[in-house]
C-alpha cells in the first residue's frame, strides 16, 4: 500500500501541475523504454538493489514451486500439540488446532504467489488494453477513458474489493484474484496512456500507417514493444498491490479459509486469539513472509527507478 | 480557480459513480447473492430484517431497474443508507455514525502526521545524501513499506501491548469513563489511540519519505537551486524555500491519490487493535452478510477519500501558482 | 573604464571524478580579466568553458573537483548600504570559508544562468527573488528600502514595474532573462559571469538583452564573463574573447584582432563556420571531425587529429599559451605553427598576416585572403 504511494511520487520527475502529471510519467517512461532497447540491459543486473530484490522473488518463486516436496508434514493434518512453540519436531511451532506452521508457511507461499501473479498479469492486461486504447486513439475515446481510469484511481480500492468479493457467491482463491484485478488496472492504464500518447507522434508509427498496418497490429505489436520495460515495471508494482490486497482480502475472511495461504493464516490466527494466548509463531512467519517478498519486489522497481532517473543514483557513481 | 472547479466536478462525476457502483454491484452478481443471502439468514435473523432487505433490494416489487435507481438515489439525498442486518434494527447510518467519528479522528491525525514527518525526513535525507541518515533509512523504510499494516499491527500489540502492558489491548477510550469533552476522557482516547495511530504512521510514513526523498534529488539537481546557493543565501532557505517547496508538489499530489490505500489499510489496523471505528465495524459487516452495511461503509469511505483529494487539489493551488492560470 | 585587474585565473585544473579516471575538464588554465571589462569565452560542448566558469565561482557540484591552480579576486572599493567601506583586499577565492563564500557571493560575484526559466524558482514571484538576496547580505535594508531597489533594477532592465508580483511562467522568455539579469545586478557585482545567456533566445531579443549588457556595463562598471558556443556573439559585444578547446585555451586576443586575424587553426575554423551576409561568397569549411571524448584526449595537442596544418611536434608535445608580439601581451596563442623551436613549416596563407611569427623580422606580404577579413563585421 505503501508502495503505492511511493510510485506515485517517484513518477513526478517535474514540478507540474496536477494535470501535467502524463508529460511526468512519460518522461520516465521514455527513459524506461530507452533503457529495455540499450544493448547492455545487463545494466539491469549491476544495480545491487534489483539484485536483491530479484534474488528475494527468486527465492520465493523457488520456495513455491519445490518447497512442499521438502515438507514432509502435511499441512492440513492436525495433530494433538496444540498451540505448541517452535521445537524439533514443529520447527515454527503449531496452531490451535495443531497445525505445523512452518508446513503451513512453506505450502502457504504457492497459493499466495500465484493470486499474486495471476492477478497481476490479469490487472496488467486490462492496463495494457485501456491504456494503450486510450493513448493511441486519443479526442473523445481518450476523454471518456481516461475519465474512467481516474474514477477508478480515486475511488479508495479495498473498501470497493471488500464489496465486490462479499457479494461474489463463491468464496475462493479465483473470485478474490478476479476481483482485485477489477480494481487495480487504474494506475498501470493511466502510465501506459501517457507513454502511448508521447509514442504515437513517432515516426515508425507513422510509417507503420502509412504502409497501411492494421490499427490493431500498430497498436499492440508495434507500440507495445517499445513499452516492455514500463510493462514490467507497471507489472511489479500490481503483483505488490495484489499481494496486500489479497492477503487484506483473506485477514478478513473473504476467501476460501480452508485454503492454505499466508492470509488465510493471519486470519486463523486473529480469529482464534493467537496473540492473547502468546502465540507469536503463529503470525510472525506469515506477516515476515509478506514483507520480505513486498520489500524484494520494492527493492526491484527502486533500482528500476535509479536507473531510469540518473539524478538518483549515488553521486559518487556519478 | 477553473482548475479547482474542473477538480470539482471530477469528484462530483467519481462520487456519482461510486453512488452507481453500490448500486449495480448486487444486482449484477451472478445469481442473485441477496436472495441466496435472505435464504441463509431465514430463521437465524428477525423476519423484519429480512423484509427490510427484500424491500431495500427491490426483491419484491417488479419495479424496473430504473425506478429502483432513483429509488435509491432520493433515498441517499435523505440520508436513508438501508437497515443493517448484523445490528437490526438499527439503521446502516446510525451504525455508521457509530463508528465513523473514530476512524476519522484515527485516520485524519494518522495520516497527517505521517505524511509531514515523512516529508520532513525525506528533505533531510536528500539533503545529506549518502550521510548514515540517509543509506541507513532508505531501505528500512523500503523495508517497513513492503510490511502490510495489520501485521505490523499486530506485532506492535502484541509486544507493546501484551507482552510490556505499556498500552491497551483494546478500544478507544477506557470503558470506565463517560465519553464526553472531559479530561480524563480526552487523555483516554489519546492513549488508546497511541498503538494503532503509531502503527498507520510508520508504515505509510515510508511512501512519503522515500517519495519525497526522490523529489528533492531531483529538485536539488534543479538550476534555481544552484541560483539559489550562488546567491550567497543561508542553507536553511535554499533548502527549504527553494528545493523543498518545489519538491513538495508531487508529494501532494501523491498524498492524494494513495490516501485510499491509506484508509484501506488503516481499516484492517482497526480490527486488530479493535479500535471501534468503520473497520471493525466493517469486519462485522462480512462475517455476518450484511450487504447493506458493507455498502454503506463503502460509500461513507468514497465521500471521505473524495473530499480529503478535494483539499489537497486546493492545498495543491495555493502552493503551485503555475496551475492558478490558465495559459 | 580603469584597467587594473579584477580577476587572475592561475593554472587552474578541474577533474571530473577520481584520480584513476580522472577527465581534465579544466586543463590549466590562466587569463586575466580587467576592470569593466567584457571577456567572452567560446568552445563548442564538452570544451569546459561552464565547467572553468562554475569553479571560478565555487558552485562546481561532485564529482567535479579542482585539482589545481588559484583564482584571485581583486574586489573595488565602494561602499556597502550601511556606510562601511568595503574592504578591498584581494580575495583567495579557493580558499573562502563557507561564511567568507556566502558573503562574496553574489556581492562580488553573480551570475546569469542560461536557461531563466529553469534558474528562476516556479513557485516564487520576481520581487521575492530580488529581495531575498537583499535580505541576505544587507541586513540593515528596510522592506520599503528593498522594494525600491527591486523596481529601480527592474527599470535598469526595462522591465514594467507592473510586473514585480509576476512569477515567472508568467512572463516571456526575453523578460525572465532580464528578471535573470536584474537579480544579478541586485547587490552591484564586480563581476558577472553570463552562462550562455542569450542561447534560449530567439535572435530579435538576443539582440536586445546584448545591447542591454553593455550598456548596463558602460553605465555601471563591472566586467562580465560571457560563454557561449556561438563565437558570432562575442565578436558582437565582447573586449577580449578566449577560445577553449577540450579543456584548454587555445587563443586569447582582442575582439578585432580575432577577428580579422585568428591565429589558431581551431579558431578559423570556428570562425569560417557561419557565413556572414556581406561580402563575396566563400567556400563553408566548417571543422572535420567532433570535439575529443574527455576520456581520451589526443597526445600532444588536442586539435591536432581535426587540424589541416598539423605537423610532427603536433602529435608530441602539448602546445602552451605564448604572447605572439611583446606589445600585445593579450594576444596568446598555443600553436607550435608559432613557436620556431617546434621547427614549424611556413605559416598557411589563413592564418598568415603582419605579425605572425615572433622574431620573423620580415613581415609576410599582404595576402588575398586578408581582404576577405576587411568586410564589415556582418
Amino acid at each position: 500500500m505503501a508502495i503505492k504511494q511511493r510510485d506515485a511520487q517517484a513518477s513526478f520527475q517535474g514540478q507540474q501541475g496536477v494535470g501535467a502529471l502524463r508529460a511526468d510519467e512519460g518522461i520516465r517512461a521514455e527513459l524506461l523504454r530507452r533503457l529495455a532497447k540499450r544493448r547492455a540491459n545487463l545494466s539491469l543486473f549491476r544495480s545491487v538493489k534489483i539484485r536483491i530484490g530479484l534474488g528475494i522473488l527468486g527465492f520465493f518463486v523457488l520456495l513455491a514451486i519445490f518447497g512442499p516436496v521438502f515438507v514432509h508434514q502435511d499441512p492440513q493434518a492436525f495433530s494433538s500439540d496444540v498451540l505448541s512453540p517452535p521445537s524439533a519436531a514443529h520447527w515454527m511451532g503449531t496452531t490451535q488446532t495443531g497445525q505445523d506452521v512452518f508446513a503451513q508457511v512453506i505450502d502457504g507461499t504457492r497459493m499466495t504467489l500465484l493470486v499474486g501473479f495471476a492477478v497481476g498479469a490479469l490487472a496488467t492486461f486490462l492496463s495494457v488494453v485501456i491504456g494503450l486504447t486510450a493513448g493511441y486513439f486519443g479526442g473523445v475515446v481518450d476523454e471518456l477513458i481516461s475519465l474512467v481510469i481516474n474514477v477508478f484511481l480515486v475511488i479508495p480500492a479495498l473498501p470497493l474489493t471488500i464489496v465486490l468479493a462479499g457479494y461474489i457467491p463463491v468464496r475462493g482463491p479465483l473470485p478474490v484474484a478476479v476481483v482485485i484485478s477489477l480494481t487495480g488496472w487504474a494506475w498501470g492504464a493511466r502510465v501506459l496512456r501517457a507513454q502511448t500518447m508521447s509514442l504515437r507522434k513517432r515516426e515508425f508509427v507513422e510509417a507503420a500507417r502509412a504502409s497501411g498496418e492494421s490499427t490493431f497490429r500498430i497498436i499492440f505489436a508495434e507500440i507495445l514493444t517499445n513499452e516492455l520495460a514500463i510493462v514490467a515495471s507497471s507489472l511489479i508494482f500490481t503483483i505488490i498491490y495484489a499481494i496486500f490486497s489479497e492477503v487484506g482480502l483473506e485477514f478478513l475472511g473473504l476467501s476460501d479459509v480452508t485454503v492454505t495461504s499466508w492470509g488465510n493464516m493471519l486470519f486463523w490466527a486473529t480469529n482464534n486469539q493467537a496473540l492473547l494466548l502468546g502465540a507469536w509463531w503463529w503470525i510472525v512467519p506469515p506477516g515476515l513472509c509478506i514483507a520480505l517478498l513486498g520489500a524484494g519486489l520494492a527493492f526491484t522497481n527502486n533500482g528500476i527507478d535509479e536507473l531510469t532517473n540518473p539524478r538518483l543514483r549515488d553521486a559518487s557513481r556519478g | 480557480m477553473q482548475f479547482l472547479l474542473r477538480r470539482l466536478v471530477f469528484y462530483l462525476v467519481a462520487l456519482w459513480a461510486a453512488i452507481s457502483l453500490n448500486f449495480l454491484i448486487p444486482r449484477l452478481m451472478p445469481g442473485d447473492p441477496v436472495l441466496l443471502l435472505v435464504a441463509r439468514l431465514q430463521g437465524q435473523v428477525d423476519p423484519r430484517a429480512i423484509a427490510a432487505l427484500r424491500l431495500q433490494f427491490g426483491l419484491n416489487a417488479n419495479s424496473s431497474m430504473w425506478s429502483q435507481y432513483v429509488n435509491y438515489l432520493s433515498n441517499l439525498l435523505h440520508g436513508d443508507l438501508g437497515t443493517s442486518i448484523a445490528y437490526f434494527p438499527s439503521s446502516v447510518a446510525e451504525v455508521i455514525g457509530l463508528g465513523l467519528k473514530w476512524t476519522m479522528i484515527l485516520v485524519g491525525v494518522s495520516a497527517i502526521l505521517s505524511f509531514f514527518i515523512g516529508t520532513l525526513l525525506g528533505t533531510i535525507a536528500a539533503w545529506r545524501r549518502g550521510s548514515w541518515f540517509d543509506t541507513t533509512l532508505s531501505p528500512l523504510l523500503t523495508f517497513f513499506s513492503a510490511i502490510p499494516y495489520f501485521w505490523l499491527a499486530l506485532i506492535v500489540l502484541y509486544i507493546l501491548g501484551f507482552l510490556l502492558k505499556w498500552f491497551p489491548l483494546t478500544g478507544a477510550y477506557s470503558l470506565d469513563l463517560e465519553p464526553g469533552f472531559s479530561g480524563p476522557f480526552i487523555l483516554s482516547a489519546i492513549y488508546h489511540a497511541i498503538l494503532p495511530a503509531a502503527t498507520i504512521v510508520i508504515s505509510s510514513m515510508a511512501g512519503w519519505m522515500l517519495g519525497m526523498r526522490n523529489a528533492m534529488l531531483t529538485t536539488l539537481a534543479e538550476d534555481y537551486v544552484l541560483m539559489a546557493q550562488a546567491k550567497g543565501l543561508s542553507e536553511r532557505r535554499v533548502m527549504i524555500t527553494y528545493a523543498a517547496r518545489n519538491a513538495i508538489l508531487p508529494n501532494i499530489t501523491g498524498f492524494a491519490l494513495s490516501l485510499g490505500f491509506v484508509v484501506g489499510g488503516a481499516l484492517l489496523t482497526e480490527i486488530v487493535f479493535s479500535y471501534p471505528g468503520l473497520g471493525y465495524i466493517l469486519l462485522q459487516a462480512v462475517q455476518s452478510d450484511d450487504f447493506p452495511l458493507m455498502q454503506g461503509i463503502f460509500l461513507m469511505i468514497a465521500i471521505a477519500v473524495l473530499g480529503a483529494n478535494f483539499l489537497a487539489d486546493v492545498c495543491y493551488v495555493v502552493l503551485d501558482p503555475r496551475v492558478r492560470q490558465e495559459r | 573604464m580603469t584597467n587594473d585587474a579584477v580577476l587572475e585565473v592561475k593554472h587552474l585544473s578541474v577533474d571530473y571524478g577520481s584520480a584513476a579516471g580522472a577527465v581534465h575538464a579544466v586543463d590549466d588554465v590562466s587569463f586575466t580579466l580587467r576592470r569593466g571589462q567584457i571577456f567572452g569565452l567560446a568552445g563548442e560542448s564538452g570544451s569546459g568553458k561552464s565547467t572553468l566558469a562554475y569553479a571560478i565561482a565555487r558552485l562546481l557540484r561532485p564529482p567535479a573537483v579542482v585539482t589545481k591552480g588559484e583564482v584571485w579576486f581583486y574586489p573595488r572599493s565602494d561602499e556597502a548600504s550601511d556606510g562601511k567601506a568595503a574592504s578591498t583586499a584581494p580575495v583567495n577565492v579557493l580558499g573562502l570559508t563557507p561564511q567568507g563564500l556566502r558573503a562574496f557571493r553574489w556581492r562580488r560575484l553573480s551570475i546569469v544562468f542560461q536557461s531563466a526559466m529553469n534558474a528562476l524558482n516556479p513557485v516564487l514571484d520576481i520581487n521575492t527573488q530580488i529581495t531575498d538576496v537583499l535580505r541576505a547580505h544587507e541586513p540593515g535594508m528596510s522592506r520599503k528600502a528593498r522594494q525600491e531597489r527591486a523596481l529601480e533594477l527592474l527599470r535598469l532592465v526595462g522591465i514594467a514595474p507592473d510586473r514585480l508580483h509576476s512569477y515567472p511562467h508568467e512572463l516571456s522568455g526575453g523578460m525572465r532573462q532580464r528578471a535573470i539579469i536584474a537579480i544579478a545586478l541586485a547587490l552591484n557585482p564586480d563581476l558577472i559571469i553570463m552562462d550562455e545567456p542569450t542561447t534560449a533566445l530567439d535572435v530579435v531579443v538576443q539582440r536586445e538583452i546584448l545591447a542591454e549588457i553593455s550598456a548596463l556595463r558602460d553605465r555601471l562598471g563591472f566586467s562580465v564573463i560571457f560563454i557561449t558556443h556561438d563565437l558570432s556573439l562575442l565578436l558582437e559585444i565582447s573586449d577580449q574573447i578566449a577560445i577553449m578547446y577540450a579543456g584548454r585555451l587555445v587563443e586569447t586576443a582582442k575582439q578585432r584582432a580575432l577577428y580579422h586575424q585568428p591565429r589558431h587553426p581551431y579558431t578559423y575554423g570556428l570562425l569560417h563556420s557561419f557565413p556572414k551576409l556581406h561580402g563575396p561568397r566563400q567556400n563553408m569549411t566548417g571543422i572535420p571531425g567532433s570535439p575529443p571524448d574527455l576520456r581520451a584526449v589526443p597526445a600532444g595537442c588536442a586539435f591536432n587529429p581535426r587540424c589541416n596544418y598539423a605537423f610532427g611536434a603536433c602529435q608530441h608535445v602539448q602546445p602552451r599559451l605564448m604572447t605572439l608580439c611583446p606589445a600585445e601581451p593579450e594576444q596568446q596563442v598555443a600553436c607550435h605553427l608559432y613557436d620556431p623551436k617546434m621547427g614549424p613549416p611556413d605559416l598557411p596563407e589563413a592564418l598568415s598576416g603582419q605579425d605572425a611569427l615572433i622574431g620573423n623580422a620580415a613581415p609576410a606580404p599582404q595576402k588575398e585572403s586578408a581582404h576577405e577579413h576587411s568586410s564589415s563585421l556582418f
